[in-house]
Formats: C-alpha cells, sequence, structure tokens
C-alpha cells in the first residue's frame, strides 16, 4: 500500500505536466492574439513588443518560462520571487493568475463539495429504495427523478430554482455571492446530475448484490432482506459510485461554467471558459493546473478507500 | 470508523472551503448596487471599456470634465484655462484644493507623469493616441520603441541597464515633449497642430492624473526587455489612491467594485450617495431578475433576448423601467475594399459601384422593425444626428433596388443567362457573398439572415450568413478574409474626426483597408484648418464622399443604450447619447410614495 501511494504519487506530477502541455498546444494553436481587444488597436511595434514583453512570440520560450515560474525551479534559481508564481493574466492585467485562482477555487469548491454531498444523500435513498422494490412506486418515482436529472440541463434547473424560491417565494438570493444562503440554490442544481448518476449506480449495484450467493448466505442465515442490504449488500454496492466519485469530486468542486452564469457565482468555471473565449493563455494554464491536481489526487485517494472497503482488492503499483 | 465519524470527515472540507469562500464577504448592503461588468483594470491610463470608463469618471478627475447632461466641458481639476490664437499652446490652471484620497495635493507633474505613461509604448495604452497629439511626442514614442527593440537585442541585460534606459527616457520626455508642470498649480501644452476639440480629449478619463508616490512603490523595470512593469496590487484597495469624488473600498475579481466617497474631495456636493457598487452578472437574465426582485438598481446594459418584448410592455404602458436611449455610436456593416482577397481572388466589392448596390438594396426600415424590434433610428451616414454641436451629418444613400441593379449593370454585373443570377461579362457568376460576423450576439445573425434575403432577392446573388467565434472573427476581420463584415462604432470625444478617422489611409482601425486619396486630403486640409465652422464643413464634405460615393461602410441603425432602472426612485442617470454618466451623483430614494 505504502508503494502504492508512493509510486502514484512519483506519477502525479508527470501526469499533470502531460494534460498542461496538451492544453498549452491546444490553447496556442486557437488564432487570435490574447492582448488584444475588441475596439481600438495599438500601433504593430507596440503590439510586437506587447509580445516580445510576455514572450508571446516564441511557445517554446513562453512554456518553459511558465512551467520554470509555476513549478518553483525559477524560485530555487533565484529569478522569481515566488515559489508558484502562475504570472499575470493576459487579458485582466490587474490580477495574477494566483490570486483569480485564489478567489475563484474556494468558492466552486464549496458549491461542489456541498453539492456531491447533496447529491450522496439523494442518490442513496432514492437508489436503496428502488433496489429493494424494483418496479415498486418508490422505484418508478426515483428512476423518474434521475432521468430528469440527468437529462434536463442545469441552466433550465438553475433558472427554475432562481424564479421559484428567489423570485416567487423570495427564500433566497437571486444570484450573487457574499452570504451562506448564496450557497444554497447553486450547490443543489449543480448536484442533481451527480444525484441522479449515483442513485442508478447504486440501484444496480444493490439489485445484483441482493441476488449474489453471500447475500443468499445472510438471507439463510436469518437476516431480514432489509437487514441483509445494509449490513452487507451496501457496501459493495458502493464500490461503483467511489470510483465514480473521484472524477465528479474534481469536476464538481472546479467549478461548472453553467451553474456559475445563472447563479451569477464568480467562480472557476466561469473564469475558466471566460479565459478560453479570450485566449488568456496564463489563466487557461492555471486552472487546468489546478483543474488536473485535483483530478489524480482524487483518483489516487478514491483507489485507497477502495482497498479498505473492499480487501480482495489487491492494489499493485 | 462509525457513521457519524465518517460524516464529520466528509464535512470538514465543505465547512473549510465554505469558509475560505466567504471571508470578508460579509458586508453591509451598499447604498445603491449597479449590474455592470467587471472592469479589466483600473489604472486610469490602461482604460478603454464603457465599464472601466464609467468607474473612473468616479474615482479619478482629470482637468476638465464633460457634464453629465449636456456633453459640454466644465471645470475639473483646472479651474481655469487658456489657449493661444492658433489653438496650439494650452495652459491649465490647477484649483488650490484639489486632493487625493490620501489628502495630499494634485499637482501638475501628476497629470505630466499619468500623460507621460500613456505615450509609453510599453504600457500599450489603447487611448495613447490622444496625447500624441501633443508636439514632440510622436517623436518621443518612436524613439522609446526603437530604444526598447535595440535594448531587446542586446546580448548584455541587467537591471543597470535597464534601469539606465529608463532614467535616459526620462530625460528624452523631458527634452522633446512639449508638456510642462511650470509649477504646482500649472501645466503648460503646446500641441504639434490645432486640434479643435483638444478640451473633449483633456476631459477624458484616460487624461485623468496618478498619484505619483504610490506609482513610484508600485513600478518596476524588467531587466529582460526593459520595459516598466506595475505591480497588479497598485489597482486595489487600499492601495490604489484617487483624486475623484469617490474612491475604490472593494474590488473582487468578477464579483464587485465599491466605491465610497474621497473625504478630501473639493466638491462634496457632487456625491449623491454613500456607497455604490458594481456587480458583474455574467448571465443578462438573472440581472434582470435580480432587478426585479429589487437587487439592483440599474442595469446599465439590458441584452436579454426578450428585451425587444420588455420595450413593447412599455410602449403599452405595462412597464416603467426599462428605457431606451440614443448613444453615441452606429452600427453598420463593412466592404473589404482590398482589390485582391487574400486567397488571390479578385474582390468585386474594389468596385464602389458594388458597393453602392449593395447599400442601396437594404431596407433599414425593416431590420429596426422587425429583426432587432428595438425601433433603432435607421442611419444612412456614420455620424449620428445631434450628438455634435453644430455638425449635421450628410445625407447618405436611399433604399432604391432599380438604381442598386443599374449600378450593378453599370459594373458589368447582370444576368447574362436568363437564370436570375448575375454575371460577368465573362459569364462567371458574382461569388458567393459571406456576411461574417461575431456569434458572441445573436444579433449580426440575424441582421445577416434578413439581408441575405434582402440581397438574393434584389441583386439576384448567393449569399451566405458566416457566424464566427470572436477571435477567428477577428483574424479574419484583420488579415482581410471577408467580403461583408459586422462592425460598428462608438464615438469618444465631441467631434467628427472620432468616427471619420476609421477610414483613414492605414488607420489601425480601418479593416476594410479603404484608402482614398480624397478623403485622406479632406482629413488633413481640416486638421489644418483653424476656423471651427471651416472645419466641421470640411469633414461634412468627407463624410459625404463615404456615405454618398465611397461606401466602405453600409450604416444601418444608430446603436441605442438600454437601461433598466425606476426613474421614481434612482435619480441622476444622463439620457444624454454621449452616455458620459457620473455614477457619483446618483441618488436613491428606497420608499416611493404612491
Amino acid at each position: 500500500m505504502t508503494r502504492l501511494i508512493f509510486f502514484r504519487l512519483l506519477q502525479a506530477p508527470l501526469i499533470v505536466f502531460a494534460i498542461m502541455t496538451i492544453a498549452f498546444t491546444l490553447s496556442w494553436v486557437v488564432p487570435g492574439n490574447p492582448l488584444e481587444d475588441e475596439g481600438r488597436a495599438p500601433p504593430p511595434e507596440v503590439q510586437a513588443a506587447m509580445l516580445k514583453q510576455y514572450d508571446l512570440d516564441d511557445p517554446l520560450v513562453f512554456y518553459g518560462q511558465y512551467l520554470a515560474r509555476a513549478s518553483g525551479v525559477a524560485w530555487i534559481a533565484g529569478r522569481s520571487p515566488a515559489p508558484f508564481d502562475l504570472g499575470p493574466s493576459l487579458r485582466h492585467p490587474d490580477w495574477t493568475v494566483n490570486e483569480i485562482i485564489a478567489s475563484g477555487f474556494p468558492i466552486s469548491a464549496s458549491l461542489g463539495l456541498l453539492a456531491i454531498e447533496i447529491a450522496l444523500v439523494i442518490g442513496v435513498v432514492v437508489g436503496v429504495a428502488g433496489a429493494l422494490k424494483p418496479r415498486g412506486i418508490l422505484d418508478l418515482l426515483g428512476q423518474l427523478v434521475t432521468i430528469v436529472g440527468i437529462s434536463v440541463p442545469s441552466f433550465v434547473t438553475g433558472a427554475l430554482l432562481l424564479v421559484l424560491f428567489a423570485a416567487k417565494w423570495h427564500l433566497f438570493p437571486m444570484g450573487g455571492w457574499g452570504s451562506w444562503k448564496d450557497i444554497v440554490l447553486p450547490a443543489f442544481a449543480l448536484s442533481l446530475p451527480f444525484a441522479a448518476y449515483i442513485a442508478r449506480l447504486v440501484r444496480f449495484g444493490l439489485i445484483e448484490q441482493m441476488a449474489s450467493d453471500h447475500i443468499r448466505t445472510a438471507r439463510a442465515k436469518g437476516l431480514s432482506r432489509n437487514q441483509s442490504a445494509y449490513r452487507h449488500a451496501l457496501k459493495n454496492a458502493f464500490l461503483p459510485v467511489l470510483s465514480y466519485l473521484g472524477p465528479a469530486i474534481a469536476a464538481a468542486m472546479t467549478g461548472s461554467f453553467v451553474v456559475e452564469k445563472v447563479f451569477a457565482v464568480p467562480g472557476m468555471g466561469r473564469h475558466f471558459v471566460n479565459a478560453v473565449l479570450s485566449k488568456d493563455i496564463t489563466l487557461i494554464l492555471g486552472i487546468v493546473l489546478v483543474y488536473s491536481s485535483i483530478l489524480v489526487l482524487m483518483n489516487l485517494i478514491v483507489d485507497i478507500l477502495y482497498a479498505a472497503i473492499d480487501p480482495r482488492i489487491q492494489l499493485e503499483g | 470508523m462509525n457513521t457519524w465519524r465518517w460524516i464529520a470527515v466528509a464535512l470538514l472540507p465543505l465547512v473549510a472551503s465554505i469558509a475560505l469562500a466567504l471571508r470578508g464577504g460579509m458586508t453591509n448592503r451598499p447604498e445603491i448596487v449597479i449590474a455592470a461588468a467587471d472592469p479589466f483594470t483600473l489604472d486610469p491610463q490602461k482604460m478603454s471599456w464603457q465599464q472601466e470608463l464609467r468607474l473612473a469618471r468616479a474615482l479619478f478627475e482629470p482637468l476638465v470634465r464633460p457634464d453629465p447632461d449636456t456633453a459640454e466641458l466644465v471645470a475639473g481639476v483646472a479651474d481655469r484655462w487658456e489657449h493661444s490664437e492658433d489653438g496650439k499652446s494650452w495652459r491649465f490652471h490647477l484649483r488650490s484644493d484639489a486632493r487625493w484620497s490620501d489628502g495630499s495635493s494634485v499637482t501638475a507633474e501628476d497629470f505630466r507623469v499619468a500623460w507621460m505613461r500613456l505615450l509609453l509604448p510599453d504600457m500599450a495604452a489603447d487611448y495613447s493616441g490622444f496625447a500624441l497629439e501633443i508636439e514632440g511626442a510622436q517623436s518621443f514614442f518612436d524613439w522609446r520603441t526603437k530604444a526598447l527593440a535595440e535594448y531587446a537585442s542586446r546580448a548584455e541585460r541587467s537591471s543597470a541597464s535597464a534601469r539606465a534606459l529608463w532614467d535616459e527616457t526620462l530625460r528624452q520626455f523631458d527634452a522633446q515633449v512639449a508638456l510642462h508642470a511650470i509649477d504646482d498649480a500649472t501645466l503648460e501644452i503646446v500641441l504639434a497642430r490645432p486640434v479643435a476639440y483638444w478640451l473633449d480629449l483633456v476631459g477624458f478619463p484616460t487624461m485623468s492624473p496618478v498619484h505619483r508616490a504610490s506609482l513610484d512603490r508600485a513600478l518596476s523595470i524588467d531587466p529582460d526587455s526593459a520595459q516598466v512593469e506595475v505591480d497588479p496590487k497598485w489597482t486595489k484597495p487600499g492601495v490604489l489612491i484617487s483624486n475623484g469624488p469617490m474612491q475604490l473600498t472593494a474590488w473582487e475579481y468578477q464579483r464587485r467594485v465599491r466605491l465610497e466617497p474621497n473625504p478630501y474631495y473639493w466638491n462634496p456636493s457632487r456625491v449623491g450617495c454613500k456607497s455604490i457598487e458594481t456587480r458583474s452578472y455574467e448571465d443578462n437574465n438573472t440581472a434582470v431578475l435580480a432587478f426585479e426582485a429589487g437587487a439592483i438598481d440599474w442595469i446599465a446594459d439590458v441584452t436579454v433576448d426578450y428585451r425587444a418584448d420588455m420595450v413593447a410592455q412599455v410602449q403599452r404602458g405595462e412597464r416603467r423601467d426599462l428605457r431606451v436611449l440614443p448613444a453615441f455610436g452606429t452600427d453598420y456593416f463593412q466592404f473589404n475594399c482590398r482589390e485582391v482577397l487574400p486567397d488571390g481572388r479578385h474582390n468585386p466589392f474594389f468596385d464602389a459601384r458594388v458597393r453602392r448596390a449593395f447599400a442601396m438594396s437594404v431596407d433599414k426600415h425593416a431590420i429596426v422593425d422587425s429583426i432587432t424590434r428595438m425601433h433603432e433610428v435607421v442611419a444612412d451616414s456614420l455620424v449620428p444626428e445631434g450628438s455634435i454641436p453644430g455638425y449635421d451629418p450628410p445625407q447618405g444613400l436611399p433604399y432604391n433596388v432599380d438604381a442598386a441593379r443599374a449600378l450593378l449593370a453599370e459594373a458589368g454585373w447582370r444576368d447574362r443567362d436568363g437564370d436570375a443570377r448575375i454575371e460577368n461579362e465573362a459569364g462567371e457568376p458574382f461569388p458567393v457573398v459571406d456576411i461574417l460576423f461575431s456569434n458572441s450576439s445573436t444579433r449580426y445573425g440575424a441582421m445577416g439572415l434578413a439581408m441575405r434575403e434582402m440581397w438574393r432577392d434584389a441583386l439576384g446573388v448567393e449569399v451566405e450568413v458566416l457566424g464566427k467565434d470572436t477571435k477567428f472573427f477577428r483574424d479574419d476581420l484583420k488579415r482581410g478574409q471577408f467580403l461583408v463584415a459586422r462592425g460598428g462604432w462608438f464615438g469618444d470625444f465631441g467631434d467628427p474626426a472620432t468616427f471619420l478617422d476609421l477610414l483613414r489611409s492605414g488607420d489601425g482601425n480601418n479593416d476594410r483597408k479603404y484608402s482614398s486619396a480624397r478623403f485622406d486630403g479632406l482629413l488633413a486640409e481640416a486638421a489644418a484648418e483653424t476656423d471651427p465652422t471651416k472645419r466641421l464643413a470640411i469633414l461634412n464634405e468627407a463624410e459625404r464622399l463615404v456615405v454618398q460615393e465611397d461606401l466602405p461602410l453600409l450604416p444601418i441603425c444608430r446603436f441605442v443604450n438600454v437601461f433598466m432602472y425606476d426613474d421614481a426612485k434612482l435619480k441622476g442617470i444622463s439620457t444624454h447619447p454621449r452616455n458620459d454618466q457620473d455614477i457619483a451623483r446618483l441618488t436613491l430614494q428606497r420608499e416611493v410614495a404612491p
């Protein structure tokens, strides 16, 4: 187990580097100049000087410099004042990428974590209720909810939640950010697709488990159907959910553009899409760095938990 | 581990991240909330967007400023000024009680340093052109550009040599540019040519002064490129020192900007509220809902798809909180005027007759009444009528399909084989006309579709609409890879030149590459003319040339500002087309007697 963690930690930077390089290549080849906006254009010599200033005239120099500063190598070499300097935002000259991530990430992370926890509660309850009495009233209802949760896009559910809970009943504020009340509606809107997916995983997993040999043994020992489900089957039925949770947490924590846009939440999802649209390469890379690091980390945690839940699983590096 | 412990473990990161996300977020509600895009920068010299300029007018004060209701220039930091007969030498006298938000005096040197920043190529200021009107400014700009390029090619680069270049730059500025602080209260300027609208330029927010002491602390010189760099923290609350009626008390990225009165401002009667915030709503629908819930007092730009329906509600008397106001800008499409396209094909729109024919076969009334449904004022000229005192834009080409067909036939394009499509003498059909637009808004796609039908029916040409992402759209424009493209321009100052310069040969914003010696000559002639009436007459002739004969642009309509606010509650919003809003003077009455 320790060896596994050790090797995975060694792998992690390589995976992150590979993702970053792909993201950099893609954002570089998109046409357009990140330093230029709509409206008035500065003279060509000035544009050329600006490109040079940011090393945007040469992709290899730019990426090399960027990696050196972002990884802390430049700091160790004494060429940069701070260890993990992700550089200035190219489109928002008054902000560094570090500042933008520091302001946006906690917001997206709290929305995402709350959404995943809501999704777990809803998903497990709906899934178990359905699995214990397949094709019963509760199951049909649950299936309907999951289909709606998966297929209705969040800009629809988000707008609906706003109109009902904020505009009509005044229970929650009308978008924006600043108090705990602002978290509830967007987190709920964000949780629905995750909840639906978890409910399906739990339901199918549990139905399959209930038909397996060890549950038959448990029933033969005299446990009731519900007792055997809770004590023995649920744990195994949860395994697919666990492997889904890794990427799901990473995706939820790094922000959903749609939900953040509808609820006027200044989170990472919004910043990322706007960065891509304006070719703000340093901001794109900064957010990709955070996202890929979390993804790698979450997958590692999930693998460890997997082994803890199911001792049959032997993890090799 | 028991279940409760698992739950505790699961909740811990959530609680921690919520605490982190909400830190500093619990502030008292500001008196007035405006929904507006987040500024890209609060550095006055770097600004160029509407939302930035609006904040700048509250945060900073130039020597003079436009009255928001009349666009006339009134005293700002300068309480009086005089100029020479030929309009080239100017002297501004600063009021003695003008103060920065830290209590220190605003001096002439603060303006000189600010205007020098505009002129530094390293700043890449969008509005550097305003300061380039000063005698010697262009040569200083060129000198610095060359010096930076020379430095970048040196093998030997160090902090010391970069610093030396900076010191030399300061000396060159003193020696070359005719901009002098005679004493703390007097600023003297000699212009390279008489600029009829110089006072308008001086009153523009990018000509605001800078607080030198705080700027000096934030300034550094990059040893690699010798360019000056400003620490991004310079424009953050607590660091940014401003001289306008308001000061910055909060700025959170893509969330809100908060302004509160500057206690040292010389004219406190100009300030109407104790606190004001602009908040960024990415989704305009949410902003409209928030306005209706009372969380926002003014939406400075209503862009929702259903705004035309709201306008109809206003007309029926069912709604009173939406105002559609004329703006200082013209919405147009533009023709590529290059002789040869980048792919080597001949460009039929090189012929002005073809451009005129296409312009005359667009029914603009149909577009504003049934496509945009905003009933904008249709336009056949570039400068909006009534926006510049003493200037009436010339009459452009009318909607006349028969005349358009005749023009095309004269240019050699007519239906020669009876297929209802026009061909040239060689029998080649007119190339497919792509109408290029950026699909960041639905407006131009819809306009393009309408124009496609109009041109197909009236002229017998194949037309396609081509929507692209903004970056690709701009790239095509710059490379000249288009036949017809969406355009539009807002004026910056109260003179026709703010529009006509767009069409000057070699102008950085002339994407059409329209080039007419006659037009350029008229602009040059106007620039040299010191009599204001004669000058405007020359500019009128220049505009007549482009809207009657050469048609590099196809004006569709005037832009509108669509505001959402309750005018019984919120007072102080200007309805003047120039939209020089003074948000510092806004006042809000929460409860309105029925």
